[in-house]
Formats: C-alpha cells, structure tokens, sequence
C-alpha cells in the first residue's frame, strides 16, 4: 500500500462544532448553508433552481406534443386570435394540478400510481396504469401520424418515416439507459423553441393578439363546435400522464421538501412555456389564414404546414413541419417515459426501463409489440384518423378525472403529507378546478357519443353543478376541520424535514365521509363513461 | 480452488485416461450394436444417479429401439465411445422405459442447463457432459462449459471436434439444479451450499432464473439464519419476490433475523394486507426496534439508520469503550468499528473510531479525546447523509432526534447500497455471466 491520507481527523472534526442546524450539505454540493437563510442572493437561487430544474419543464413542455400543436394550429386556423385567451386561464389550473403532484412526490418519495394503490387499494391502482397503458399508446399512435404528416410534407413517404420513427422509439427503449433518454429530452425541449421564429415570420397582428389574450370570447359567437374546440385545447393541454410522470419524476430526482420551492418555480415556468409555445402557433396560423379562403377551414397539421407556406412563405411551412416533428417524438418520449414510471410503481421495479432488456421480457417484449402496433395502425391505408383522436380524448377524459381527484384526495391525507396538506384557500381552487375538468370530460365523453346535443346548455348545466361544489368544497373546508392541528405548529425546520413516514403505508386507513363521496362520485362517472362509450361501440358496429 | 489446479487434476495422464473418457454429445444418437456387432436402436439419453454423492454412476441407457424407448441396465455397457455404443449381452429386457426416483436423464435434465459452481460460486451452464470410466462403472466426471463445446452442439456430429481433452469443470465443485426433473424427488443438498458466503448465494439466486433461484431458496430454508443472511444480500427486487412467495410466519421468521432496517424496507414491499399480520408475528423486539424505524421515511436518515449501535456514556473510559466493542451482540457488523458516546439522558455527545481506542492511553476518558461530533438528524435525506459522510469521512455516522437524542446510526456500507448505479450491476452481471 502506497502512503495512505493523513488523518485529518483533528482538525476537522475534533475542533469544529458544526451541527446540521447550522449547514445543510445541499444537494449537488452547491448549495451552502447561507441557501436556507431568507438572505440569499438572486445568484445562488438561480444555481439551486438550474440544479432542481428539470421535471417541471419537461412535463410542461413535453405536453405540446403531436396532438398540441394540431389543435393549437386548429384554434388559430378557425377561430384567429379570438382563443388565445383559454390558454391564459390554463397556467393557473396546470400549476395548481402539478403542485399538488409535485408535492406528492416531495414529501412521500412514491409515484402516484403506487400512492393511489396503497391508499385506495389495488383496484385503483390497476385502474390507473392500465388506462394509463391503453391510453399511452393510443398517444404514440397519433404522435406517428404527427411524424408521417411531417414527413410528408418534406416529401419523405410516411411508410418510411414512420416506420424509422418506430425503430429509433423500440431501440432506445431497449437499450435499457433511462438516463439517457431523458437527457435526449432536453435536446427535443430545446427544439421546440422553434415556435418562436415561427411566431416572428408570421408577422401577426398585435392589436388582436392583446384583444384575444384578455377578451374572452369566440369568433363567430359560441356554437357547439367553438365550444369542442376549446374544450380539445384544455384536453390537450391538461394530460393525465403529466401528473403520473412529474411525480415519479420528483422522486426520481430525489427533490425533498427542502427544494420544493425550487421545483413549484421550474413547475411555473414549464407551464408559462408551454402556453407561450401554443400562444405561438394559435397566432402564427391565425395571422396566416386570417381574411383567407381556408379560414375556419382546418384540415389537418399537414394542411396548416401547406397553408403556411403559401401565405407566408415555405421557410414557415418548413418550421411548422419541424415544430410538428419535434412534438410528436417529445410526445412519444414523455409518454413511453410515464408508462415505464407507473409500471414501476406498481408492479415493482423489474417491470420498467430501468431494467435491461433480459431482465423484463416480458415487459419489453409486450412495449415492442404495442409501439410497433401503434405505428402500423398510421400505415394502414385509409385508417380513420379522426376515429384515433377521438379514442384518444375519450380515454383521457375517462383518465384525467381520476387521476386529479386522487391527487386532491391524497394531498388532503395527513398521514401522507403531514403539514404539507393542502390548505383550506388552496382545497377550494383545486376542487374548482378539478370540477371544472370532471365537467369539460364529461361533455367530451357525451359528445362524442351524442353528437347532436346542445353543448352549450350541457356545459351550463354542469358548470352549475361545479359552482356548487366549490361552494361546498369552501364551506366544508372554512368551518374549520383543522387537517392537521399538530403540524401547525411545526417551526420551517421541522416542516421542511417532514417526510412521509413508512408506518403511513402499513396500512390502509379508514374511509373518511369525503373520501367515501369522492369515490363515489368517481365511480358514478366512470361508470357513465363506460356505459356511453358501448352505446357508441354499438352504434358504430350496427352503422358499419 | 482456482481453474488451473481443478483442471490439472483431470487432465493428468492424458493419453491413457482419454481412451476411457467420452462426452455426452459425442454419444447421443448414436448406434447402439449388440456383441455379434448389429446394430439394435440409437441411444437416446444417459441416466445417472445423482443422490450418492461423489462422481454420479451412469445406471442405464435409454434407448431407441423399433420406435420405443427401452431401458438398458448399466452393467450391460459394454464400451462406450465417440459415435457408438456397444452391449455386452445380446438379450435387451424390452420394457418400456420409466424414470425412477433420484435417477436424473443427462440429456434432458443436466445438458444445456445452469448448474451452479459451488467452489467459486457462479453459475455455469452445462454445455457438454464428461464421462469416465472409474473401475468397471462410468460416471459422470464434469462438465465442460466453454463456449466452443456449446458451438459443438450445433456443428453435425461426425463433423464435431474433440474436446475431450477441454479444461473441465470437476463435477465435485458443480451442483446441477433438480427440482425440474418428474419424479426424481431430489433436493439440492443444504450441505454443498455451505461452501459459500451468503453473499455468494445471493449473487447465484439473481443469477438464476426464478425456479431456480426458488430451488436454492427452497435448500437453504432450513436454516432460516443463512436465508435471513441471503435475505440481506440479495437485491431488492429478488427478496421481494422470493419474500412474497412465502407464507405469513415464514416471511416473519425470516424478517426476524434481519438487520432491522434491511427488514423495515421489506416489510413495506410486501402486500399491504400482508404488512401488518407479518409485522405482529415478529419478535417483541424486532417489532419495537422496526416500528421505530417506520415513523421515519425509508430514504430518510431515520428509515436507513440501525437502531443498534456500540455507545458508552461519556465518563467512560477507552478500556471501557473497547470493552463495549467486545461484548456487543446486537450491531451490524460494519458498526462495531464506531464507538459513540451520550450523556446520561442520551443526548448526542460524539463518536469515536475503534482504532482511535485502540492507539489512545487506557485509562483515559474517552470525552478526553478528539471525538467526531457530527450527527445528522432523522430527516435528513440520502443526499445530506452522503455529502455528511463523505466531507467528513465518516464510516458511521450518528442520527439523533429533535432534541439531540441518539436513536441510531447509519454505516457507511448502508449508503454505498444505495447509491450504486444501476448499470454498474448490469455491468458486473455481464461480464460474470454464464
């Protein structure tokens, strides 16, 4: 043995008295001791916020994908700049929805899917991954058509785009490097920042831009189809993957409460992102088909691509294609990612990415078949797309609830989250909210079935109904019922040290009056959906 | 035993003994020929008795005779050689042929499959059988597990290359695994197993597919000490499974002998209908011990903290310290090279390494030497314990609670657990492989 350290243990730890209380050895060791002090400055908070980043802005970001910057580029084509304004009232309800998960995941170190298991037993927690599952994949199929659209329109046949596209998605799924993958992620985040030269060559007008962000309105006054299309850019935009991936995401990064600050900012600015991203496309193809014959006209992506390069020129049209591309394998990426996660979760570890290909046959067997599946389904010839799109919203607006309410209901488990319960003011905005979803689901479930209804007057009805709820949501929650009594006594210290404890998943706790009406209500509508959507099958097998 | 010396031992007196060894691919479909040297059927498969220990004696043939397999006794062999098979008596009992208990089929049960080498605990996988004549009787010498032997089996069989004289693995150093064979009753014998550290059996059980790993498990589960150590060893996701698959009072039993924060992570992958029936079968003890364990986060300092740890008060002297260090029971092993020290009430005073003792005056007070007064608290997570542990180079590190308690303490060896990267096993795994 060649020398050896001196012993430094005299001088480094014999004399020094430093107890935690006095310096937090942060994470990734840039973080001092100075960081919990109120008195930081701007520049150590942007070096703790670089080094926390990530979750939030990929979920974000990653949620513009294929299906977004279609119905965003829908929007601008058919309405102008007259939506612009739906996409301002959707920060606040991506923040409150993806706090609450950001939270979760913080302060219990589990995935969703699993918490759900634990708390509202296996039945759930199935439900969850296997809607997940079909839905995930139903998302890939139109992420390829997104890919063949674009391919198209740079004269590369689909039935070879697509099929690469599928290849390069199975091989790096099967090379087993999670890591890796995600870093990829951040390149695609990067290129979708093509939106905004895409929004300086379209020359839009900014006058009726400032009149469509804070003007609520629709052209040409609300009809059953304006209603559609803004119900599509909240179902677009709101997905249930983002709440499934960003939890397993913050476990992931090993993000404790101690950062959540820094994560709620990344949370912030990955939704501030994403809408100025869609903001982008709803005003470039506004501006482009403005005062044309193909206004209101919308056909699909490949058709915007076409329309804007002969309005504005074929570099616009190439950017779009490229913006479409981009979208549709973060798209792809973000989901296959969160469809890994909550296998994970729930069926513990051997059955996800992190395993290698030898290790989860079974799993990676069943993934190639079902991506591969997906991609054929583009290729056939004559395939109903807009059957796929609507399979797709339908299944999300079955899925998107029950993920929401689960996470209202587990932020108001103090076994699980301790002092980090949702507080009173903040219950009744996400229940707001998340009746404002249940209802939006609702509508699209039913009108897709129901072609002929009344939107309109449907979506006042349930509006009612939500108004109603958050009504009883803040009354329930203002006359007191201290979540937790004790932890309100907790000092900063204490409640930014509060862990979920294990002792909390030991067992399942006792069904509380709230829990037992939210599940309910939950299984109501589930139930509906289901019924609805046989009707519709039936209709279909009967019409065909 | 290395490779070398093993393999020495078969190949001395090369030249004679070759005459009387022979590999199992070189005999499988070939003629079998009566004494008058007509030949009567094709061999089929060779039927070894595995239960006597030692070299396995070769007990019969299974032959293909007019489109039936017959059973020909071992002492009709008359010579067994590359491409043929001769009896010694014309006259063939042409009962149908039947497996018998502790009798295994070398080509179907042993031939291309996993048999873990219990000298260096590994497994490998039986890509050819050696077989010799010892006295009058063959038997089952080794097995040959090189890469060209399993090519071998793919090349036609007149145009197979000779690799009798191939480095072998000697069957006294192999265990083949059993459970799979109909009839035969067999059990992997606990006793061979013992030749290996714990660490060594779990490395096989991940190695090995789930039957097999279940057929290691299944041996060794007489002694629940050795699979509460394997327990410990293996990776997360086999004790889960193979902890699933027991019952209520066998998963306490082994969640007993654990270490107790080893037992509190696996508590929790159990079922959840499971966790709490388990958890009260444990010993009163082990119970407490877990059950403070589990008011704190699993990735928390206080989830991967041993509640069992060496500590004197702080008027102790270093004699006493050490003596503390001798006559504990209860710690992990890798926390008896830290001694910590409390007050009265046990509050967090210090900790102090073994060897520091050791090269300090007997008499002294240990609150008289330079102790490490680092501790972290029960929240803390992974990340702050590592950095902790890391800066200060710590081996052990003390957990205290709000008012500066010591409940427990985290080793070194904890963190490095969970810290490797995934792809290291991988990496490990692939280049150890079979």
């Amino acid at each position: 043995m060649a020398g050896r350290e001196p012993i430094r243990n005299d001088s480094r730890s014999g004399q020094i008295q430093i107890s935690v209380d006095e310096e937090i050895r942060g994470a990734f060791g840039t973080i001092r001791a100075e960081d919990r002090t109120p008195s930081k400055t701007w520049r150590q908070r942007l070096l703790t916020l670089a080094a926390i980043m990530g979750p939030g802005i990929i979920v974000l970001v990653g949620d513009n994908d294929a299906g977004g910057v279609a119905t965003y580029a829908q929007a601008g084509q058919n309405a102008g700049y007259s939506l612009l304004w739906t996409l301002i009232l959707l920060v606040p309800v991506l923040i409150v929805n993806q706090e609450m998960v950001v939270r979760l995941g913080a302060v219990t170190g589990v995935g969703l899917a699993k918490l759900i298991a634990e708390r509202f037993g296996r039945f759930w927690g199935w439900y969850s991954v296997a809607g997940l599952f079909l839905l995930n994949f139903l998302v890939i199929s139109t992420e390829f058509i997104g890919v063949g659209l674009a391919a198209e329109y740079f004269g590369i046949s689909k039935y070879l785009a697509v099929p690469i596209a599928t290849l390069l998605l199975i091989g790096i799924t099967l090379s087993g490097n999670f890591r890796r993958w995600e870093r990829a992620m951040f390149v695609f985040l990067f290129a979708s920042l093509l939106a905004l030269p895409l929004l300086v060559l379209s020359h839009p007008d900014p006058g009726a831009a400032l009149r469509g962000f804070v003007e609520p309105g629709i052209e040409g006054g609300l009809t059953s189809n304006g209603a559609l299309l803004i119900f599509a850019i909240v179902g677009t935009t709101v997905a249930p993957w983002q709440l499934y991936f960003q939890q397993s995401n913050v476990v992931d990064k090993r993000i404790t409460p101690r950062w959540l600050e820094y994560e709620k900012a990344d949370t912030v600015l990955g939704a501030v992102i994403v809408v100025i991203g869609a903001a982008a496309i709803m005003m470039a193809t506004a501006s482009a088909f403005k005062g044309t014959s193909e206004f209101s006209h919308f056909t699909d992506a490949y058709g915007v691509a076409r329309g804007l390069a002969s309005h504005l020129g074929s570099s616009v049209g190439a950017i779009f294609a490229l913006l479409l591309f981009d979208a549709s394998i973060v798209g792809a990426s973000a989901v296959t990612l969160t469809t890994s996660y909550a296998f994970g979760d729930v069926f513990g570890s051997r059955q996800s990415l992190h395993r290698r290909v030898g290790e989860a046959k079974t799993f990676y067997s069943t993934y190639a078949a079902m991506v591969a599946l997906a991609a054929s389904v583009v290729l056939i010839p004559g395939v109903p797309v807009g059957l796929l799109t609507t399979a797709v919203q339908v299944l999300a607006g079955i899925l998107l609830p029950a993920a929401t309410v689960f996470a209202l209901l587990l932020c108001n488990d103090a076994a699980v989250l301790g002092p980090w319960v949702n507080q009173p003011w903040l219950n009744v905005i996400a229940v707001f909210i998340v009746g404002v979803l249940l209802a939006l689901s609702t509508i699209l479930v039913i009108t897709t079935v129901f072609t002929t209804i009344d939107v309109v007057r449907l979506a006042l009805v349930l509006g009612v109904f939500v108004v109603a709820g958050t009504i009883a949501a803040g009354v329930f929650s203002l006359r007191g019922l201290p979540p937790a009594g004790a932890y309100m006594k907790m000092s900063r210290e204490e409640r930014q040290n509060w862990r979920m404890p294990a002792l909390a998943l030991l067992e399942r706790p006792p069904w509380s009056p709230v829990r037992r009406v939210a599940i309910v209500a939950l299984s109501a509508y589930l139930v509906v959906a289901i019924v609805m959507l046989a009707v519709k099958a039936v209709e279909l097998a009967i019409g065909s | 035993m290395s490779d070398r010396v093993g393999d020495g031992q078969m190949q001395k007196n090369e030249s004679a003994e070759e005459k009387r060894r022979v590999t199992v691919t070189q005999l499988l479909r070939s003629p079998v020929f009566n004494p008058a040297g007509e030949q009567v059927g094709r061999l089929e498969d060779l039927i070894a008795k595995l239960a006597d220990g030692g070299y396995p004696p070769i007990k019969g043939l299974k032959v293909r005779i007019a489109g039936r397999d017959v059973f020909v006794g071992g002492s009709s062999i008359d010579k067994l050689e590359p491409g043929a098979v001769r009896l010694r008596t014309g006259t063939l009992d042409t009962a149908e042929f039947q497996r018998r208990p502790g009798e295994v089929l070398l080509a179907a049960d042993v031939l291309g499959r996993h048999l873990m080498d219990v000298a260096r605990g590994r497994l490998v996988q039986a890509h050819d059988l050696v077989l010799g004549q010892v006295g009058t009787e063959w038997r089952l010498l080794g097995v040959d597990r090189s890469p060209q032997a399993m090519l071998r089996r793919l090349v036609p069989r007149r145009a197979r290359p000779d690799l009798r004289r191939h480095v072998l693995l000697d069957w006294k150093d192999v265990q083949p695994f059993v459970a799979h064979v109909p009839t035969a009753k067999l059990l992997v014998p606990l006793q061979r197993l013992r030749r290996l550290h714990p660490a060594q059996i779990a490395d096989l059980v991940e190695g090995a597919s789930h039957e097999e790993g279940e057929e290691i498990m299944d041996a060794v589960e007489g002694d629940v000490e050795l699979t509460a150590d394997i327990f410990e060893e293996l990776d997360e996701e086999h004790r889960t499974e193979f902890l699933k698959s027991r019952s209520d009072e066998e998963a306490a039993r082994v969640l007993d002998r654990m270490a107790p924060d080893d037992a509190a992570d696996l508590l929790g992958e159990l079922d959840q209908e499971r966790r709490l029936p388990v958890l009260n079968m444990m010993s009163n003890t082990q119970q407490l011990k877990l059950r403070k364990l589990l008011q704190y986060h699993p990735t928390t300092a206080g989830g991967m903290m041993s509640p069992d740890y060496v500590w004197v008060l702080r008027d102790a002297t270093v004699d006493e310290a050490l003596e503390a260090i001798r006559t504990d029971d209860k710690s992990p092993h890798q926390l008896l090279a830290t001694v910590f020290i409390t007050e009265a009430d046990g509050r967090f005073v210090g900790s102090i390494a073994a060897v520091d003792l050791l090269r300090s005056q007997h008499g002294r007070k240990v609150s008289e030497l330079p102790l490490v007064k680092m501790h972290i608290g029960a929240g803390a997570d992974i990340v702050e314990v590592t950095l902790m542990m890391a800066d200060y180079n710590l081996t052990a590190l003390g957990v205290t609670d709000g008012q500066g308690n010591l409940i427990g303490a985290i080793s070194v060896d904890d963190l490095i657990q969970a810290l490797i990267p995934d792809d290291w096993r991988s990496r490990v795994e692939a280049s150890s492989g079979v």
